[in-house]
C-alpha cells in the first residue's frame, strides 16, 4: 500500500513538473495559452528535450547516475517552484473557469471521459504480461539504479559491457526513469511500468481530446465522443505491430511513447497550423517534439522527420510561404542532428569513448 | 515483422506489411480507404487539409514501393518497417469519418442507427478476448510472478552477499534482472532467442553462444547433451545457480555434472552448480 501511495506521489510530481515547464514555456516564448491540458502536454516534451542535453554527456563521460539525478532533481525543483511563483493565480483562475464552464456543464460527458481513461488506466498499469524487450528497458534502469552507473554494465547479463551501444545510447529514457526511481526510493518496475505508462495513458487521451476539439469547433461533447471512438478503434485492431498494442500492452516501452504521444501530437499540431500557420506555440511545441524525440526512443530518430515532413511539407505547398518554409526546416533540425551524428558513428567517422 | 523478406518481397513488400499489421484484417484497410474518401468527397471544416494531406504525402513517400528501394538501401530496416505505419493516423481518420458521418445525418433515429451499427461492429472484433490474451492481472505492484520472488529469496539466502549468476528459462530470464539487477544472468537475452528459433535478433556462433546453447539444449530444449559438455558450459559461463521447470525431470542428469538440489517452489527447481 505504501509503494502504490508512493507510485501515485511520484505520478502526481510528473504531471507537476511538466505542467510547470509547459507554463514557463508560454511565458518566455510569449505564446498566448492559457489551457491546462496543452501546458501539460508541451511541457513533456521540453522536459525530454531538456534531459537529453543533459543526460547524454554525462552518460558518454561515465558520470555516476546520483550525479545526474542531483543535477535534475534541482532543475525540476527550480522550474516548479520559479513556475509556481510566476503562474499561480493564473493556475487557480483556470482551474476555477473549469469547474465553471467545464465541470458543471458537462459532467456527464466528463464521467464518460473518465471511465474510458480510468479503464484505459486500469488495464495498462495493472498488467503483468511482459515482451522480450522489456529485458533492456526496464532492465537498464533496474541495472543503473543498482550499480549507480549509466549505461556501463549490461541489462540482459549483468556484466561489464564492452561499448556503448551505439542503438540504444541516444535514447536516454531509461536513464530518466532510474533516476526518479533513486531520488524516490521507487523500484525502476514500478517507475516504468506503473508512474510512466499512467503519464503516457493520460498524455494519449489528453491529445485525443485536444485533436476532437480542434476537428469538431471546440464542441466538447463530440470531442468526447472521439476519445470514446478511438478507443474503440484501437481495441478493435488485432495484432502487435500497431501503435495501439504497443499503447496497451508495451506501454513501458520508449516505441509505445513515439507511436502515440509523438505521432498524435504532430497530427495535433498540424491540425492548429492549418487554423493559423503564424502559431508560436505549435511552432515551438512541434520543435520540443523534434528535440525530445530521441530521448524517447532510437526509433524517434527515423520516425519523427518522416511525420514532421508528411504533415508539414502539404502546408509549405499549400501556404507557398518563405516562412512557413524556414519554420519547417527549424522544426526538423533537432532531430536530423541527433540522426547526423548516429549515423556518423554508425559509419566509424564518430567514435564513441570506450567505457 | 521478421517474417516479411524485403528480398524476397520486392515492389509488393508494402502490401504484405500492412497485411500483417492489421492482423490480416482487410476490412480495417477498407474501413479506412472509406474514411479517406469520405473526408476527401466532404471536406467539412477544412479536414481535407487538416488530415488528408498528410496521408496523400505518406502514400507518395514512405508508402511508395520505389521510395521504399531507395530507403531499405540506405536504412537496412526491414524488420522494423512497419513502424511507419504509425505515421498513418488509423483511428484519428476513422474517428473524425465517423463522427462527421453522424454530424451529416439530420434524423436522430438515423444518427442513433450508425451508433448501432459500429456498436455491433466493434463487438464483432471481439475487443475483450483479444485483450484477456494479451492481459494477466499483476501479482504484486511489482508485476512480476511472485514464484520468481520466492525463486531468487532462496538463491540470494543461499549465496550469502555474493552477486550469483544464474540460469533461468525463458519467461524468467528476461524478467529476472528486472526484479533484482544483483542476480547476474549466464544466458545472455538476444543468444538465447536465437537458440530458441528467433530470426530478429542477429545470428551468433562465437564461444559464448556456443557454450550458452549448450546449456539450453541441455536444459530447455530436451537435446541429448553429454554431461561432460554440459559442465564445461557451466562452468565457462560462471554459472552458479539454475532454476529448471520440474516438468522436465532433470535431477539425476544436473546431478552427474556437478549440481546439487537447493530448493524448490511451486513448478521450478533451484540447483546449485559447484
Amino acid at each position: 500500500m505504501i509503494l502504490l501511495i508512493q507510485a501515485i506521489f511520484v505520478f502526481c510530481i510528473h504531471l507537476y513538473i511538466c505542467l510547470s515547464l509547459g507554463s514557463l514555456m508560454n511565458g518566455v516564448l510569449k505564446c498566448k495559452r492559457n489551457n491546462f491540458l496543452q501546458a501539460f502536454i508541451t511541457g513533456f516534451f521540453i522536459y525530454f528535450s531538456i534531459f537529453e542535453i543533459i543526460a547524454l554527456p554525462l552518460i558518454l563521460s561515465k558520470c555516476a547516475l546520483s550525479t545526474l539525478s542531483v543535477i535534475w532533481i534541482v532543475f525540476c525543483i527550480l522550474c516548479c517552484v520559479g513556475a509556481t511563483w510566476l503562474y499561480r493565480k493564473r493556475w487557480i483562475k483556470r482551474l476555477k473557469d473549469f469547474w465553471r464552464g467545464g465541470i458543471k456543464v458537462y459532467w456527464g460527458w466528463i464521467g464518460v471521459v473518465c471511465v474510458a481513461v480510468l479503464g484505459q488506466l486500469i488495464m495498462v498499469v495493472c498488467n503483468q504480461y511482459i515482451t522480450a524487450d522489456s529485458a533492456y528497458y526496464i532492465g537498464m534502469a533496474t541495472t543503473a539504479v543498482h550499480t549507480n552507473t549509466m549505461e556501463i554494465f549490461s541489462p540482459y547479463t549483468g556484466q561489464i559491457q564492452n561499448a556503448f551501444e551505439l542503438r540504444y545510447i541516444f535514447s536516454t529514457y531509461p536513464m530518466h526513469n532510474a533516476v526518479f526511481s533513486q531520488v524516490f526510493g521507487l523500484h525502476p518496475l514500478i517507475q516504468t511500468r506503473t508512474v510512466m505508462s499512467g503519464i503516457v495513458i493520460l498524455m494519449v487521451n489528453a491529445l485525443y481530446y485536444l485533436i476532437g476539439s480542434e476537428l469538431f469547433r471546440g464542441d466538447s461533447r463530440k470531442a468526447i465522443l472521439f476519445v470514446v471512438a478511438l478507443l474503440c478503434i484501437n481495441l478493435s485492431i488485432h495484432s502487435i505491430y500497431t501503435n495501439a498494442a504497443f499503447l496497451f500492452y508495451r506501454t513501458y516501452e520508449g516505441k509505445a511513447i513515439i507511436g502515440n504521444v509523438f505521432m498524435s501530437m504532430i497530427v495535433y499540431c498540424v491540425i492548429l497550423l492549418y487554423q493559423n500557420r503564424d502559431d508560436r506555440w505549435t511552432w515551438w511545441s512541434l520543435f520540443f517534439v523534434s528535440a525530445s524525440c530521441v530521448a524517447i526512443s532510437s526509433s524517434g530518430m527515423f520516425l519523427v522527420p518522416f511525420a514532421l515532413f508528411a504533415g508539414l511539407f502539404p502546408l509549405v505547398l499549400y501556404t507557398r510561404k518563405m516562412k512557413i518554409f524556414r519554420n519547417t526546416v527549424l522544426v526538423i533540425l533537432p532531430v536530423c542532428v541527433y540522426f547526423l551524428i548516429y549515423f556518423l558513428c554508425s559509419l566509424g567517422i564518430l567514435t564513441l569513448p570506450a567505457i | 515483422m521478421g517474417n516479411v523478406d524485403y528480398t524476397e518481397a520486392g515492389y509488393s513488400f508494402i502490401f504484405r506489411v500492412f497485411y500483417e499489421y492489421f492482423g490480416g484484417n482487410w476490412w480495417i484497410l477498407l474501413l479506412l480507404a472509406a474514411a479517406v474518401i469520405f473526408i476527401f468527397i466532404n471536406n467539412f471544416d477544412n479536414d481535407r487539409q487538416k488530415l488528408g494531406y498528410t496521408v496523400i504525402t505518406l502514400l507518395l513517400t514512405v508508402y511508395n514501393p520505389l521510395f521504399i528501394k531507395l530507403l531499405m538501401k540506405v536504412l537496412h530496416f526491414e524488420n522494423e518497417y512497419y513502424r511507419f505505419i504509425w505515421l498513418l493516423p488509423v483511428a484519428v481518420l476513422i474517428g473524425c469519418a465517423f463522427i462527421r458521418l453522424i454530424e451529416k445525418m439530420q434524423s436522430k433515429w438515423v444518427q442513433g442507427g450508425i451508433v448501432v451499427v459500429a456498436v455491433i461492429l466493434f463487438a464483432m472484433t471481439a475487443p475483450i478476448s483479444y485483450a484477456q490474451d494479451n492481459f494477466s492481472w499483476q501479482e504484486n505492484i511489482y508485476k512480476v510472478p511472485n514464484e520468481l520472488i520466492e525463486t531468487i529469496n532462496i538463491i540470494k539466502s543461499d549465496s550469502s552477499g555474493k552477486d550469483p549468476t544464474v540460469v533461468f528459462e525463458q519467461e524468467y530470464n528476461f524478467i529476472a534482472r528486472q526484479y533484482d539487477a544483483s542476480i547476474h544472468l549466464a544466458l545472455e537475452r538476444n543468444r538465447m532467442l536465437y537458440a530458441l528459433g528467433s530470426t530478429t535478433v542477429g545470428t551468433y556462433s562465437d564461444e559464448d553462444y556456443n557454450n550458452q546453447r549448450a546449456i539450453i539444449g541441455a536444459t530447455m530444449l530436451g537435446e541429448a547433451v553429454d554431461v561432460a559438455a554440459l559442465d564445461a558450459a557451466l562452468d565457462y559461463t560462471k554459472t552458479n545457480y539454475l532454476v529448471l521447470n520440474k516438468s522436465r525431470d532433470l535431477t539425476a542428469y544436473m546431478m552427474a555434472a556437478g549440481c546439487q538440489l537447493i530448493g524448490e517452489t511451486e513448478n521450478n527447481i533451484i540447483y546449485k552448480y559447484r
